[in-house]
């Protein structure tokens, strides 16, 4: 039998009170926090006290009981598997809350349902408004009367303000989006700050062997936060500090890529935007343009790029030392950058390597290296210091990066310095060359990312005018924010305007030509004409022509421009040898036609029409050659073929004086014709008689512009639109002609007394770029000189240029069919865009208004479901780590009973002692 | 976890979301039962909204035809009124249709009443002429697509209709390819007056030209030569004194040999001037005798219709041919209106005539135009050869009088009865007008109809959507004051 020690007894009765009320003192602290947000349950972590050690002589018969209990800690009760749940789903009731949330915004300005008086919603009802006053304008009592025109212009009026309204409010939208992701970003900076601040206290905490158990509930309730904004890869490892020390270390990545670190222990990275540089003139206090040596000096100012990328910074901890072992891959970019005349302002780096690198990557982009003002010129960047202007035998810090001008050579700038100057001037810069992470598109997810995406993504425009986009992520096409909206309604605005000014304007062959080249000419934003490549040029032949000018030039079918006789122009970049186009409005309303609408000559033949190749391949096989049905069809191919370089020569055959030609072959089985290739002498003018062909030719065409223009023939209530001079039609220099494509219009039909009804500013008839933001009635509507034009008819003006009192109206009839008919509205250029087709209301109703209301009735509907998942598991987590008043209320009497239960122990053991003690006769 | 662990802040966090829930949807039953709506934004029900929004465009579009088409038919009750009263008559001025036959009566027997009747028939001109200027607001009925100017008109000295400026009677021009073909014209260079402007500077306009005196053959050349040179008579006269025993035959042979070698003489010396001459004007392409002779002879032939038809018609050639272009064609204007028939354009951006209505009436079609069309110019030309007859006896004037009556009142017959048809076709117009507006006024009740099933709430579901949730929510607050009180701490003594 083994010994029990007198007291002993007494040390567990103890014990066991002790640990009871350790316990109450958990359950109290677990009641009492039970509203403290992120509070974990705790409990306490209890053993039976063991006395270990077996004795030296100890009996089999000993009985050995333990010693009662013993408090080893307090522990919380958490599911790591259900944070993780929860963040993931809090991250998609983040993102969907965000989302939501710009949409609501968006559709505060765009959802006209239940708007306007009686539910006629606003843009669409000043649709209605003026599709009204035209019709009431088409009444013959009415037509032409300049009380009408009033009242359409002044209905015009309302719709173009409502568009600017419109506009101006989702650029406001955008600016408060804009804000609110700024302040976003700062938040989640700030949570990201906090969490490496506590990760640091709580890695103190531990070494020093306690527990942080709240610091825990409160580092947990700002990763909930951060989950909410981004989606996020909590991790939990151990890092061993030597001697056998092991403390928890925290790390959080980005869910999107496990190699984007935030948190790593106790370095924490931060979120910033990427900033974009774009040169802005320097100017003086009073305004006037700083120039130095002749030149204007040029600052980088840091803005905003359109696209808020984003970038993760290097990882540094409190005191701003980085994480030796930092994983981000990071990269150094020019972040600001500004000329600074003098010292002051200009940064001054610590050390030579810093400055030098920041120097590198000046001197290796474009943005930077490139004078704006002169193409021959550079800026070269070099590391000088304070003291002297070469910089090369001081090498005491600061380090000043120093701007230069050098010669540029074929786009590349060289350490060259520029002739002519006495001495080599040099320009102080402010440069911040962080090192960042960029982000992509998709690496981010959450509310932030949903902002981003809502101030950026242009859904369907995003194939046309942000195919970086579509390259990060495929889904960008489909991802409609703040932009899609704005281009929406630009697009609507646009093609409304060009629609309602093309029916009310006829174009006369000098409308190019009136413009001012700078209109026409591709500029950059200080004026001055480019070139192709960008750079500035004096050279009219330089010049690049707007792509929506392009129309008023001939051009083939395929858009290349032809010359005056209609062959296509050997240089197609030298705008000055494009031929204005002549016709007015279209060629079917001027020249004459027969029943089936081909043009015909003067004796009412159809004109002969150019054919057109679309592909073209040789095949070694007749079987494998495009067949004819018709031998006309076949000839005219054939024809087309012999006729053109393209096809006829080639430099290898050209070696041997040999040369292409083509032939038509016809099988009477099949009863089809094919086109044959043939090697031909290249002086010869035909095939030979029995030559085998080389080839067989599988080809598409179409049948493109008359042939001969000078065949078409001008209907004769059109003849009086053109100048003539004794009794001759003349071309625009004067002589005679009798190619109706080369006359030209009077002045006095040039327009109809119509012209542009709406235009991008109201002091100007300006009408191209025309967005919904300056959408406006044009300058001479308002003021009376141009009116909704009644009639394109060949009478509606007499030959002075006055009205003709006639009150046709078919053209407000067909500004009327204009406004019912199904438009194309494009999102892009040719081969990549989505289009649209429908009436602009069923634009604006069905594809602007239409698609967010999808689109949020969507997200509202994820959103619900996001949160009652996010709810259900917040439940579940809360089963784990919730305190319930009823189990505390049971751990309360539990631990009651057992305190009661040891202090009865110890009376027991008392009166058992006492017995034993004082009982006991001795 | 066997038993599943339901925690006081994780009841009363689901407490709160429900709540909440309930809350929502009482606001939702409350606003459509206060809007009537069933739904207040796009987002709520896109298909059901889009939809709205198609017939709201339906409805303002209809309402716009309607507008259209009532005002046509009251342009058209206009037109129908002012035409009755030119047919049928009014308290003032007897129908067309009574004088005619008074006037029937009078002419074959006596012709007393002749001169009474030409006043009457004048004040009926005049009364014509007023009526087809009735105006229906501002804007004159009968005036084509001008509604803006008066249609007719008589010019200064009373003795033209003017339509717009132009004389209802011309007569119609004939061709001028039936002068000089196509390939005439290019052969000579020529071209007619009328289109002079319009073709090129080296061509000549035909009425400038001035003709020789070219003989068209042998024979005319005989003639010309008997009127300017010597006659026949004149020639055997001299031809006997020189030879007293010439017999008529040989004097008529020596004749026609003189006529001959005239001819001749005149073929290779006065014809080559006469080519010279036409070639000096600008005709192209007369190099021989026979090409002179065959252009005079269209030429000529040419010259004498145009300067016929100027005296004709008071007007040349080249103004008669513009005028009655203009006249053809303001017989033609039309002013369409978007009358619910589905206006469009073809895909050639041309306009589908039947897709709209037109709702031009000329004064033209009604009245007639051209020689001897116009009812109103036919009916005052009758009333002064009446009036202008003898009023005791009543005889004409003139026998060209009595001759022009007779044609005059068969040429008004005709007229009448032309203006009868345009009058029926006014009024079956204005029926189906009638018809149209009935049809779209259905379309339009029909619209609101289903844009008030679509957009509108029955207030009898909304309110019991809305008692309902207001249940559901009494429920949920009674369920919190529950939960709240519950737990075992309240029973520990």
């Amino acid at each position: 039998m083994g010994n029990t020690s007198t007291f002993g007894t007494f040390t567990m009765a103890r014990l066991g009170i002790f640990v009871a009320q350790h316990a109450l003192n958990v359950t109290g602290n677990n009641i009492s926090n039970i509203n403290t947000e992120g509070y974990t349950r705790e409990k306490l972590d209890q053993s039976s006290m063991y006395f270990g050690g077996a004795d030296r002589y100890q009996s089999k018969y000993d009985i050995r009981e333990n010693g009662g209990v013993l408090a080893n800690g307090v522990d919380q009760i958490r599911d790591q598997y259900l944070d993780i749940r929860y963040r993931n789903e809090m991250t998609k009731v983040g993102a969907a809350d965000a989302k939501l949330d710009g949409l609501k915004q968006l559709d505060a300005i765009l959802d006209e349902v239940a708007k306007g008086e009686d539910g006629e919603g606003v843009l669409e009802a000043r649709f209605n408004d003026f599709l009204q006053q035209l019709q009431e304008l088409s009444k013959d009592q009415n037509a032409g009367n300049d009380d009408i025109d009033a009242l359409v212009r002044s209905s015009a009026e309302a719709l173009a303000v409502q568009f600017n309204t419109y506009a101006g409010r989702l650029e406001t939208l955008k600016e408060n989006v804009t804000a609110q992701f700024k302040q976003e970003l700062d938040e989640t900076n700030t949570t990201l700050e906090k969490i490496r601040d506590l990760n640091e206290t709580i890695r103190k905490t531990q070494i020093f062997g306690g527990t942080g158990l709240t610091l825990k509930d409160e580092r947990n309730l700002l990763i909930d936060d951060l989950s909410k904004k981004i989606g996020i890869n909590v991790i939990y490892e151990m890092e061993n500090l030597g001697d056998g020390v092991e403390v928890e270390k925290l790390k959080i990545t980005t869910s999107g890529d496990p190699s984007r670190v935030l948190i790593d222990g106790i370095y924490g990275a931060q979120l910033s935007i990427v900033q974009k540089g774009d040169d802005v003139p320097c100017k003086d206090k009073a305004g006037n343009p700083v120039m130095k040596n002749g030149m204007q000096v040029y600052d980088k100012m840091n803005v905003d790029n359109d696209n808020f990328d984003l970038a993760i910074s290097e990882l540094v901890d409190k005191r701003g030392k980085s994480d030796p072992a930092d994983p981000n891959k990071l990269e150094q970019v020019i972040d600001k950058f500004a000329v600074k005349l003098t010292k002051e302002g200009a940064t001054g780096f610590k050390t030579y390597e810093e400055a030098k690198a920041a120097a590198d990557l000046l001197n290796s982009d474009p943005a930077y290296y490139t004078n704006p003002s002169d193409p021959t010129k550079a800026f070269y960047y070099h590391v000088g210091n304070a003291k002297d202007a070469d910089g090369l035998t001081d090498q005491t810090p600061p380090f000043y990066i120093h701007q230069h001008d050098t010669k540029m050579v074929d786009g590349t700038p060289t350490t060259d310095t520029v002739e002519g100057y006495i001495e080599n001037p040099f320009r102080y810069t402010e440069v911040s060359a962080p090192r960042i992470t960029k982000l992509k598109d998709t690496e981010l997810s959450g509310g932030l990312q949903a902002m981003r995406e809502m101030l950026t993504e242009s859904g369907e425009y995003a194939t046309a005018y942000e195919p970086e986009d579509l390259r990060y992520d495929p889904e960008a096409g489909t991802k409609r924010g703040i932009p899609y909206y704005q281009k929406a309604l630009d697009t609507l605005a646009n093609v409304f305007a060009e629609k309602l000014n093309n029916a009310n304007t006829l174009y006369g062959d000098s409308y190019v030509e009136s413009l001012d080249p700078k209109v026409l000419y591709e500029t950059d934003k200080d004026g001055n004409f480019v070139a192709a490549n960008g750079v500035v040029t004096n050279d009219p032949t330089m010049y690049v022509l707007k792509d929506d000018y392009k129309k008023y030039y001939r051009q083939n079918e395929n858009g290349l421009f032809l010359d005056a006789e209609g062959k296509i122009l050997t240089n197609q970049n030298d705008p000055t040898q494009y031929v204005p186009n002549d016709r007015i409005i279209d060629e079917k309303t001027l020249f004459k036609q027969d029943d089936n609408g081909r043009f015909v000559d003067t004796n009412g033949d159809p004109l002969e029409l150019e054919t057109v190749i679309d592909k073209f391949d040789t095949v070694s096989s007749a079987n494998a050659a495009t067949k004819f049905k018709t031998q006309e069809e076949a000839k005219a191919v054939v024809n087309r073929l012999n006729s053109d370089p393209t096809y006829c020569t080639s430099p290898t055959l050209a070696k041997d004086g040999k040369r292409y030609a083509y032939g038509l072959y016809y099988n009477p089985t099949s009863e089809q014709y094919y086109i044959s290739q043939h090697k031909i002498d290249a002086t010869a003018t035909s095939i030979p008689d029995g030559d085998t062909p080389v080839n067989y030719v599988s080809v598409t065409s179409h049948e493109g512009d008359v042939k001969d223009r000078t065949k078409l023939v001008v209907k004769d209530e059109y003849k009086k639109y053109f100048e003539t001079e004794n009794g001759s039609f003349v071309d625009k220099d004067g002589n005679a002609t009798t190619d109706p494509s080369k006359y030209v219009l009077k002045e006095a039909f040039k327009s109809l007394g119509g012209g542009a009804l709406f235009s991008n500013s109201g002091n100007t008839d300006d009408t191209t770029e025309i967005t919904a933001a300056n959408i406006s009635v044009s300058n001479s509507w308002a003021h009376g000189l141009n009116h909704v034009l009644r009639t394109k008819a060949a009478d509606a003006k007499k030959e002075d240029g006055t009205d003709n009192k006639s009150r046709l109206q078919d053209n407000i009839r067909h500004i009327i069919t204009v406004m019912g008919s199904k438009h194309e509205f494009k999102t892009g250029n040719e081969e990549t865009s989505m289009n649209f087709e429908g009436t602009f209301q069923q634009m604006l109703t069905e594809v602007i208004a239409g698609t967010l209301a999808k689109d949020e009735n969507i997200t509202q509907t994820m959103l619900n479901n996001y949160n009652t998942t996010a709810d259900e598991i917040y439940v579940d987590r809360d089963a784990v780590m919730g305190v319930d008043l009823n189990d505390e209320a049971m751990n309360m009497m539990q631990y009651q009973k057992a305190y009661s239960a040891a202090c009865r122990l110890m009376t027991t053991y008392d009166a058992m002692l006492e017995k034993l003690i004082n009982g006991t006769a001795v | 976890m066997s038993t599943f662990r339901i925690t006081t802040n994780g009841m009363f966090r689901n407490y709160r979301s429900n709540l909440n829930k309930n809350n929502k949807r009482l606001n939702d039953t409350m606003t459509s039962v206060q809007t009537q709506r069933k739904f207040n934004t796009y987002a709520e029900d896109p298909a059901q909204a889009s939809k709205a929004w198609r017939l709201r465009r339906s409805f303002w579009n209809t309402g716009n035809q309607i507008d259209n088409n009532t005002y046509v038919i009251s342009k058209y009750e206009s037109a129908y009124s002012a035409m009755a009263a030119i047919v049928d008559g009014d308290t003032e001025h007897p129908g067309l249709d009574g004088l005619l036959a008074t006037i029937e009566g009078v002419s074959d027997t006596s012709g007393s009443a002749r001169v009474a009747l030409g006043r009457d028939l004048l004040s009926t001109a005049e009364s014509i002429v007023s009526m087809m200027n009735t105006k229906y607001g501002d804007d004159f009925v009968f005036a084509g697509a001008d509604g803006a100017n008066i249609p007719f008109a008589w010019n200064d000295d009373g003795t033209k209709l003017l339509y717009r400026g132009v004389d209802v009677s011309l007569g119609k021009p004939e061709d001028f390819n039936k002068f000089f073909s196509k390939a005439d014209r290019e052969k000579y260079g020529i071209s007619s007056p009328a289109l002079a402007d319009f073709d090129a500077a080296t061509q000549k306009d035909i009425s400038d030209i001035k003709l020789g005196t070219i003989p068209l053959d042998e024979e005319g050349y005989a003639q010309y030569y008997a009127e300017h040179e010597q006659s026949l008579e004149d020639f055997t006269a001299d031809y006997k004194q020189t030879n007293p025993d010439a017999t008529e035959d040989e004097a008529k042979t020596a004749y026609k040999n003189k006529v001959d070698a005239a001819y001749n003489n005149f073929v290779t010396t006065k014809g080559n001037e006469e080519i010279q001459k036409l070639t000096d004007q600008g005709v192209k392409g007369i190099t021989t005798f026979d090409d002179a002779k065959a252009f005079y002879q269209k030429a000529k032939a040419f010259q004498n219709y145009e300067s016929s038809y100027s005296v004709k018609n008071g007007v040349s050639y080249a103004a008669g041919v513009k005028d009655y272009k203009k006249l053809e064609e303001m017989s033609k204007e039309e002013t369409y209106l978007d009358i619910g028939l589905g206006l469009k354009e073809d895909d050639k951006g041309n306009f589908v005539t039947g897709s709209a209505f037109n709702s031009a009436v000329s004064g033209l079609t009604f009245l007639g135009y051209g020689e001897d069309k116009n009812l109103a110019v036919l009916v005052k030309e009758l009333g002064s050869i009446f009036y202008r007859a003898d009023p005791e006896s009543g005889d004409y004037a003139s026998d060209e009088d009595r001759e022009r009556a007779s044609v005059l009142l068969d040429k008004i017959h005709d007229g009448i009865r032309s203006a009868q048809g345009q009058h029926v076709q006014l009024s079956a117009d204005a029926k189906y007008l009638k018809t149209n507006l009935k049809q779209l006024e259905t379309v339009k009740s029909e619209l609101n109809e289903q844009i008030m099933d679509t957009e509108s709430m029955d207030p009898a579901e909304a309110i019991t959507e809305m008692t309902w949730a207001q249940y559901c929510y009494n429920a949920a607050l009674r369920i919190g004051t529950n939960i709240l009180s519950q737990s075992l701490i309240d029973y520990l003594q």
